[in-house]
């Protein structure tokens, strides 16, 4: 398979008064069309950041410290603000955790879809709102026409996720960048939502990063699973492996903390909004139960201990032959 | 519909809060040191002298009982004699009110004409030569003192230049007055076709108006680019970016969104130059409120100083009440 969108070694700083923090550590990630991989990790890991960069949407005090986001033959790390505008919302589509926040107040629905619209599609105000009520429709909002005169503030927070996934889906992009889409929503609509990405994924050979906390989410609607760690993917495997036999300590507590959270009936995997300090060794060391004087020694690379597995863990093989109990 | 509820609302408001006003007014103004008889009288009258002008000015009664008084009167819109012109206070106010209405008019078009693509510029270009001169401008500006900037600006372009007429008032000696409609000299003139009286007023305007543009302008301009600034990094017009919106679109979210600070401060710069042009009033010679204002605190003359202060608090109300109608047609959220 042709790689549609290939993340190789993306470093990624933010810039204060006292200094520069790595936020992105070196992020690999390939994405093939009809492929979906869920992004999963607790919050302030770098998901955002990531899929943010992958749009040329971070300015200063963000930096680009290194890497290369190739997409068809190019280096989207090279564009300029102007060859960026090009394929933002066309061939790369971006959604929002917090979608109130992300329309603007003052401007009526149909008029913002409108203008997303016709920001790539020379057509008329008028097809560009009959689009709108079609794209309304298909993210499940009753009555669409009626929506199109109102104001984000007439909205529920739900409602207004569904107006964003309308606007990523405006342009058929090839890249579907979907984060945190189900915050806000209930189980129906998410996975009316969720079902509907999946199928422009089949059918139109597309390709989605889903960002999600819900692990449930991942193991539905995602082929791949890609666990963020403090910056780092730590941990990627095709989805149905990795939730038999997670190889990372960190995945394993992420799926444990996912059961008890579900036999409580939230489904959530738990947070901690720090972003842990960069170590000289794995940075998971200080809460890693399996961790050995080795592990803050140096910092481990990818390794593939089973075929399919990609691990940063000195114990990964241990682990994967069943030595050591994660 | 709501829209002109809320509209009568405020305007029903209006009589309430101007009673309360004229109320803290007249009761402030008899605690001023001064003692208003003595225009009448000069400062030599005999004892009798003074009671029986006092009398007359119904001075000898309790003060709630000149308070019905005054009031009664206010309402058939006699605001009483000016002690100092020994003219009625509303012919005084009917003469001045549009030589300031005209000069601050004029200073707020322009300061907002000018500040706030200055602010939306700087905003968005936060670099290069443009961005750091604005910057030092707004900052030396705000620490110059307006009377000063007149004197020199009077200085450069009368006696210096000789390409702007002096500071003697609004319109040259030698050509006669338009026709008084709104009272603004440029206004009848263009009304009147009247072109000698345009062009004479219109350079008369110059330089006063100039003085109050440079001076007060970077309170428009820094409000404009903050807001501008704010607006700009929201999540919104990060997601417009994101969802591939041209620059022009995005800049135009945010300027939209930037609007209600905007206006606000535009409200708040024509009230503060109401009184806050005194000074530039006075050195220009421009027969203004402001001068009045400050001629009748000088001279203990009650019912002008009342008339005007009145006068001011209706212009205020009026202000905000356009402020708060801008708002509303702004923002669809106070709906
Ligand atoms: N605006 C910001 N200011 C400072 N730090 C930030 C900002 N945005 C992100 N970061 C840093 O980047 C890290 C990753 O953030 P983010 O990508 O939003 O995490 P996630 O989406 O995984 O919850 C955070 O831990 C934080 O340290
Ligand atoms: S490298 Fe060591 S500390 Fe890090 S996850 Fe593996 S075992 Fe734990
Ligand atoms: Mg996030």
């Amino acid at each position: 398979m042709p790689t549609l969108l290939a993340i190789d070694d993306l470093h990624v700083s933010f810039e204060t008064d006292r200094g520069r923090t790595a936020i992105l550590h070196g992020i690999s990630l390939d994405l093939e069309p009809g492929q979906t991989i869920g992004v999963v990790g607790e919050s302030g890991s770098g998901k955002t950041v990531l899929v943010r960069a992958v749009l040329g949407l971070l300015d200063a005090p963000f930096a680009i410290d290194g890497g290369r986001i190739e997409y068809e033959g190019a280096n989207l790390l090279e564009y300029g603000e102007a060859e960026l505008e090009r394929i933002r919302g066309r061939d790369i589509a971006l959604t929002t955790p917090e979608p109130r926040k992300h329309l603007n107040p003052l401007t009526t629905i149909g008029d913002q879809i409108a203008k997303v619209i016709r920001a790539h599609a020379d057509v008329s105000k008028e097809a560009a709102m009959a689009r709108a009520v079609e794209l309304l429709g298909m993210v499940g909002i009753p009555d669409p026409e009626l929506r199109l005169a109102g104001y984000p503030h007439e909205m529920s927070g739900g409602m207004c996720q569904r107006i964003i996934i309308a606007m990523a889906l405006a342009h058929d992009s090839k890249i579907l960048l979907i984060d945190e889409p189900t915050a806000g929503l209930d189980v129906t609509i998410s996975r009316q939502i969720l079902d509907l990405i999946r199928g422009l994924v089949r059918d139109r050979g597309a390709a989605a990063l889903i960002v999600s906390r819900d692990l449930g989410v991942v193991a539905h609607y995602c082929r791949d699973v890609a666990v963020m760690y403090a910056g780092r993917i730590v941990e990627q495997a095709e989805v149905g492996t990795f939730f038999r036999q997670p190889l990372h300590p960190y995945s394993a507590r992420l799926l444990r903390a996912a059961a008890a959270a579900r036999d409580r009936a939230v489904g959530r995997a738990e947070a901690t909004a720090l972003l842990p300090p960069a170590l000289d060794g794995c940075s998971y060391a200080p809460r890693c139960a399996l961790a050995e004087p080795a592990c803050e020694a140096s910092i481990p690379g990818p390794a593939e201990p089973a075929a399919g597995r990609w691990v940063r863990c000195l114990r990964a093989a241990a682990i994967a032959h069943g030595e050591v109990a994660v | 519909m709501r829209f002109a509820r809320y509209i009568a609302r405020r305007l029903l408001l209006l009589p309430v809060q101007l009673l309360l006003v004229s109320l803290i007014v007249f009761f402030l103004v008899r605690q001023m040191p001064g003692e208003p008889t003595f225009l009448y009288t000069g400062p030599f009258a005999t004892k009798e002298r003074v009671e029986e002008v006092r009398r007359q000015l119904g001075l000898d009664q309790p003060i709630h009982v000149q308070y019905v008084r005054y009031i009664e009167r206010v309402i058939r819109g006699d605001f009483g004699m000016s002690l100092r012109t020994s003219q009625p206070v509303m012919t005084d106010v009917r003469q001045r009110l549009p030589a300031t209405m005209e000069l601050i008019g004029y200073a707020v078009v322009f300061s907002v004409l000018i500040g706030v693509p200055l602010g939306v510029y700087t905003a968005i270009r936060k670099r290069g030569i443009i961005n750091r001169a604005v910057f030092l401008y707004g900052m030396m500006a705000g620490a110059l003192p307006d009377f000063w900037f007149a004197l020199i600006a009077i200085f450069v372009f009368f006696f210096h230049l000789g390409l702007l007429p002096g500071p003697i008032g609004r319109i040259d000696l030698m050509v006669s007055t338009p026709e008084t409609i709104t009272g603004m000299y440029t206004v009848d003139a263009l009304l009147t076709a009247n072109w000698a009286a345009f062009f004479s007023s219109a350079s008369h305007l110059f330089l006063p108006v100039l003085t109050l543009v440079f001076i007060y302008m970077p309170l428009v301009l820094k409000n404009a680019r903050s807001a501008m600034e704010d607006m700009l990094g929201s999540e919104f017009v990060v997601y417009a970016r994101a969802a591939g919106l041209p620059r022009l679109m995005q800049w135009r979210y945010a300027l939209r969104n930037a609007m209600p600070p905007i206006i606000t401060v535009t409200g708040i710069l024509a009230w503060f130059l109401l009184g806050g042009a005194v000074l530039v009033e006075t050195v220009f010679a421009w027969g203004g409120l402001g001068q009045y204002a400050v001629q009748s605190v000088v001279n203990s003359d009650y019912a002008a100083l009342q008339g005007v202060v009145l006068l001011s608090a209706v212009f205020t109300m009026l202000v905000f009440l356009v402020v708060d109608l801008a708002y509303f047609v702004v923002d669809p959220r106070i709906k």
